[in-house]
């Protein structure tokens, strides 16, 4: 489905600051119907990769194969097109929703952005937007109501309500339980697994949580300052990964395991 | 005598709605050597009870309605403002979520750790050699908590610092004073795991080293489970399960501690198997009768809405506030 190819983000130098590498010889393959997770601390590249995909970045040198054709190399209009393709659920709930816009708005305003490749009519975008909240397990009941009146697992709901509005093949999911409960982000990533299972969804998933990448994710790939560390099953990366860098981070994870507690290490 | 002991807090808000009971008979002690975290959802009441010890809840508008704190023998709700501002620095130390904030970016680290050295050391600047006796401090816990070549760095602003040694200042900034007892709100949120990780270890050797107490707010139940030595799970404003780490996360007594645990993916986890726990904390300003979790249980009966459940002892201080407890499973 998305095929990557030695992609590299050169922030040239400017005066004072030498040039960045953000992004360095990157590769990897992302099957239909599969989930990918991209792993990596702060510094990572993690954002850079992503803003590429959706074409808020141009690469320095690479290519990114959706179905065959390079996103960097779109013409406006197909990247139009290409954006309801892939669609994009953000890490904060509470920053990404404007606070004026009613849920019906937030989640229909995909569809009218979309409007000359949908042509739905009014009634057809409220219906859609019904069978969204319904689908993210919200209801008609929410629809004139304002990201304030949610709270944040549903705040989330309606982010992936918005994303899924054009039916998009591919979610890019930027770390989209790191601000939830527990609890919640039981229930979040539970509806992701479903989703993705129902409506034939590819995820790139972003996370620093290892715990969560290995529970959504098939493969996975590891960042360090741009450049890919170890990729492959997410068996393969968590169990028996190849490089210490990996291996210490993989150690730094606090588990939910009594045995690992620092009060027995002597 | 714990070194911090709460009995029976209660504390309620007035608002526009009514009056918020945040807090409905909190009971928790901490004594010295031991790591207690307190966890649970947003809203539970983590951070008021945080920000109760060191008696940072203005009030008024906030009442304690009943109950008391008390820090090594004193009473903390008693005491004046000005009492309270000697222990806060000295024998109380705070560290709060995000490093960013927490700093002021206008003044050079050196410059706010000597304030804060002066203060614990209840000297003023005008004092030549309690400025070079608070700089010397400032320097040497620095590098205690990892910052290298600190006595250059003193000059530095917070904006030359990375997040993970921006924490690295205020946990040096909270221990300054040399302080018995440690509140630390959720230190290691905004952090990446490696630097969490050694942030998590710092804190470790620091108990080990200087024999001082600590009360860590997290909702992250893994630094639980690597840091602490008790725990005690908060729902509604009230301790709902309490123990050693090892009793409560091996034999999770109340439901909730147990939908806790069971909401955190872990190796063994099957995909679509993860189970997540329905229904939000409840409203604050409308507390209905009997156990607060009970909408949420999935093993609530009739019995469990007449009356709050009073705490079941399990032995060796594990302690459970469910009614079904003693029942065989």
């Amino acid at each position: 489905m998305l095929e990557v190819k030695g992609l590299s983000k050169i922030y040239p130098a400017r005066r004072g600051s030498p040039a960045v590498t953000a992004l360095d010889d990157v590769s990897f393959t992302i099957a239909a119907n599969s989930a990918f997770g991209v792993v990596g601390e702060s510094g990572s590249g993690k954002t850079t990769l992503t803003r590429c995909l959706i074409g808020l970045e141009q690469p320095s040198h690479g290519e990114m194969l959706f179905e065959g054709r390079d996103i960097a190399r779109l013409k406006p209009s197909e990247m139009r097109e290409m954006r309801a393709r892939i669609q994009i659920v953000f890490q904060d709930p509470y920053a990404s929703l404007n606070p004026r816009m009613s849920a019906q708005d937030i989640i229909g305003e995909p569809l009218l952005i979309h409007h000359d490749r949908l042509q739905l009519s009014a009634r057809a975008r409220t219906d859609r937007v019904v069978e969204l909240l319904e689908r993210v397990g919200l209801g008609v009941r929410h629809l004139h109501r304002y990201p304030h009146e949610f709270s944040g697992g549903q705040r989330q709901r309606i982010g992936i309500a918005r994303a899924l509005a054009v039916k998009p093949d591919m979610l890019i999911l930027d770390e989209p339980t790191s601000a939830l409960d527990v609890s919640v982000q039981a229930q979040i990533l539970n509806l992701l697994v479903e989703l993705q299972d129902s409506l034939k969804l590819s995820y790139l998933f972003i996370s620093h949580d290892l715990g969560v990448v290995r529970y959504i994710c098939d493969r996975a790939l590891l960042l360090l300052h741009g450049r890919v560390i170890e990729e492959g099953p997410v068996d393969q990366v968590f169990d028996h990964p190849q490089s210490d860098y990996a291996r210490r981070l993989i150690a730094a994870i606090p588990d939910v395991d009594p045995t690992q507690s620092l009060h027995l290490a002597r | 005598m714990a070194l911090l002991s709460i009995e029976n807090l209660h504390l309620s808000i007035p608002s526009f709605e009514g009056e918020a009971q945040i807090l409905n008979g909190v009971d928790l002690s901490v004594e010295r050597g031991q790591i207690c975290g307190l966890v649970g959802e947003t809203g539970c009441g983590k951070s008021l009870t945080g920000l109760s010890v060191s008696k940072l809840v203005a009030s008024p508008p906030a009442r304690y309605r009943q109950g008391a704190i008390r820090f090594d023998g004193q009473d903390i709700l008693g005491l004046s403002e000005g009492a309270m501002r000697a222990l806060r620095g000295r024998r109380i130390g705070m560290i709060f979520q995000d490093p960013t904030t927490n700093l002021n970016p206008l003044f050079r680290i050196g410059e706010q750790m000597v304030d804060v050295a002066l203060h614990s050391m209840g000297a003023n600047r005008w004092s030549r050699s309690a400025l070079s006796e608070a700089r010397a401090r400032a320097i040497a816990m620095l590098e205690r908590v990892g910052i290298q070549d600190a006595h250059n760095r003193l000059d530095d602003y917070p904006h030359q610092f990375s997040g993970g040694m921006r924490q690295r200042v205020l946990i040096a900034m909270a221990l300054i004073g040399r302080p018995d007892l440690l509140i630390a709100d959720e230190p290691t949120t905004a952090l990446d795991v490696s630097v969490q990780a050694q942030i998590l270890q710092l804190l470790f050797d620091i108990v080990r080293e200087d024999n001082i107490a600590v009360l860590l707010i997290t909702h992250n139940l893994g630094v639980v489970a690597r840091l602490c030595t008790h725990v005690a799970v908060m729902y509604a404003g009230r301790i709902i399960e309490r123990g050693t780490m090892a009793d409560v996360f091996n034999q999770p007594s109340h439901p909730y501690t147990r939908a806790l645990l069971n909401a955190v993916p872990t190796q063994k986890t099957r995909k679509g198997t993860l189970q997540g726990l329905g229904g939000s904390v409840p409203d604050p300003y409308l507390p209905h009768p009997g156990c607060r979790f009970a909408p949420r249980c999935a093993i609530a009966e009739a019995r469990c809405r007449d009356a709050v459940p009073s705490e079941t002892d399990l032995g060796h201080a594990h302690a459970v506030a469910c009614i079904k407890a003693g029942d065989p499973a």
